[in-house]
């Protein structure tokens, strides 16, 4: 595989017509199907990005463990690239036949170097994650380990010119997380990528809870990316909804046609999608290869850019926190590593819901009336009070049944429309 | 005065919204909860018990391996003679299928759990079983 790749050069090209890349997850630990999945994405016949998902044990260097499950002949919920190592990369990476397909590394890792070696070596550049997002959520790593390996990971990747990075930060646990944190969090560690050398970079945002939000949002995340990686070419990835997704096929259809929706209007690059099982099991590379032909489908048709309402003032209260944050944060340090990490510690950067030991759990966030995602306390998170929407008063308490309300709120509207 | 509760998953369940969710719910009963979050090794897990002391230790997990983790936990629990007044309950979906069989109930009632709340009821008899306080209840 040629090094001279270029992701950013893929994705303009793409743009330039005004098309969306769609792209899966996909990892399982038998060599021979990864490289069927990777095949079968290879030969649609439009604008795809593949995917190479890790599996668990090996986002958590436990690679003994790993070895004992592979001999007593169980599957892994991903590839397990390390164990595999840089040569089986490389013939796996000869068994799809279009030169030009770009491969992604998604892996989960607080701690990444040992990855990132194969994976170079192996031939591929491109892979995402970030400091913040693959430390805070599922990790217990403490975030001064996971910065310091970050550095060293990222600094080892950017020697080679090809190499892209995307930031996870925009899909913080997946559901529940306000808007103007995500893409705090993302612009972050893009400049947190940037700092390292990495030139070539994607934010992400994960889908919320309401359109017309998520459109204002991702125009701020637009002009973020602008304005903070200058030098770097930047480019958005969207995430069909992450949270508890629908269960019914109509109504898991019907989410994912609203995601390429907000792709298609709010311009963005990239989108990665879901499938109908995905509130029930792992997806097969069928059900995977279905969800790209859907999506694509969709974002090829006109009906879908009319009837958009643009709420000016909801995209300014975004835009002043997020900028809020972003600021705050650079302020207290040079190395935005350090920045990153000193912030952690004062509840500056604090994700709702999120039971890393580092981070404070004061912040929350709730859905108000019209589904739209709000603050229900910012806890340490520097914000105007102006720009916080009143709907969850001060005495707001938070219920179990109120709280699953929340969390089952995009299911429960998609099937129950479905 | 409040009683304490130490609520963790098991060492390798990422998951976190159902530790949210019996954070909430414990406080509504008027528990102290110190939350350990996901993928708690069960050595940390033991020694978190011995310095916070709680009447309670509450394990969710849902990602298939509770059953063969409940029993790697209890054991290590049960060892303990300063532990011993502490209740135990494990809840979820503890088998790789999402269920496990009435015989693995029994095991992990018989290994030292004081409830196992894994059916369609779960969380009402988890409320029930809390609200009480009672030190034994089979859940079959």
């Amino acid at each position: 595989m040629s090094e001279s790749k270029s992701f950013y050069a893929f994705v303009e090209s793409v743009a330039q017509k005004k098309q969306l890349i769609v792209q899966p997850r996909m990892g399982v630990s038998d060599f021979k199907k990864m490289g069927q999945g990777l095949r079968a994405v290879s030969n649609l016949p439009f604008p795809v990005v593949a995917t190479i998902t890790i599996d668990s044990f090996t986002r958590n260097l436990e690679l003994q463990e790993l070895d004992q499950v592979l001999k007593e002949g169980h599957e892994l919920n991903g590839f397990p690239l390390i164990t595999y190592g840089a040569e089986s990369l490389q013939e796996l990476l000869k068994t799809y036949s279009r030169p030009d397909l770009l491969v992604q590394v998604r892996h989960g890792s607080p701690l990444p170097y040992e990855l990132f070696k194969v994976m170079v070596e192996g031939g591929i550049y491109f892979s995402e994650g970030g400091p913040l997002s693959y430390c805070l959520p599922y990790s217990r790593v403490p975030i001064e380990q996971t910065l310091e390996n970050w550095t060293k990971s990222l600094t080892f990747l950017a020697q080679y010119p090809a190499a892209h990075m995307e930031s996870f930060g925009g899909c913080m646990l997946g559901q529940l997380c306000h808007p103007s944190l995500l893409i705090a969090v993302a612009v972050l560690e893009g400049l947190f990528f940037k700092q390292c050398g990495i030139r070539d970079v994607s934010l992400s945002y994960a889908q919320g809870t309401h359109l017309t939000q998520d459109l204002a949002a991702l125009r701020v995340l637009q002009e973020c990316a602008t304005q903070y990686l200058e030098g770097c070419n930047v480019h958005r990835v969207l995430y069909t909804y992450m949270g508890m997704y629908p269960i019914t096929p109509a109504g898991a259809r019907a989410l994912l046609k609203e995601s390429v929706r907000l792709a298609k209007i709010s311009g963005v690059e990239r989108l990665v999608v879901k499938t109908e099982v995905e509130s029930i099991r792992i997806p097969t590379f069928d059900e995977n290869i279905n969800a790209l032909i859907t999506a694509h489908r969709i974002a090829e048709s006109k009906e879908i850019l009319s009837d958009v309402t643009f709420d000016l003032e909801e995209y300014d209260r975004i835009k002043l926190q997020a900028h809020s944050i972003i600021h705050a944060v650079l302020s207290l340090d040079a190395c935005v590593g350090e920045a990153i990490g000193k912030a952690l510690h004062r509840g500056m950067i604090d994700i709702p819901y999120c039971l890393h030991p580092q981070n404070k759990n004061q912040a929350r966030c709730g859905i108000d009336a019209r589904g739209y995602l709000q603050w229900i306390s910012a806890g340490n998170i520097p914000l105007d009070s102006k720009t916080i929407s009143p709907y969850f008063g001060r005495g707001f308490k938070l219920s179990p049944d109120g709280f699953i309300n929340m969390l089952s709120f995009m299911q429960r509207k998609f099937d129950g429309a479905a | 005065m409040h009683r304490k509760v130490i609520l963790s998953s098991i060492s390798s369940d990422s998951h976190v919204w159902n530790l949210i969710y019996l954070q909430l719910l414990l406080e509504e009963l008027n528990f102290d909860v110190i939350n350990l979050g996901p993928s708690v090794a069960t050595q940390d897990l033991v020694k978190a018990c011995h310095r916070h002391k709680p009447t309670h230790l509450v394990v969710s997990t849902v990602n298939g391996h509770g059953y063969i983790k409940g029993l790697e936990i209890i054991r290590a629990v049960r060892q303990m003679n300063l532990l011993k007044n502490m209740n135990v309950v494990i809840g979820g979906k503890l088998g790789v299928n999402g269920v496990i069989s009435n015989e693995q109930i029994q095991h992990l009632h018989a290994e030292g759990f004081d409830g196992v709340f894994v059916n369609s009821t779960a969380i009402e008899e988890f409320r029930y079983y809390m609200h009480q306080g009672q030190r034994v209840m089979r859940v079959v």
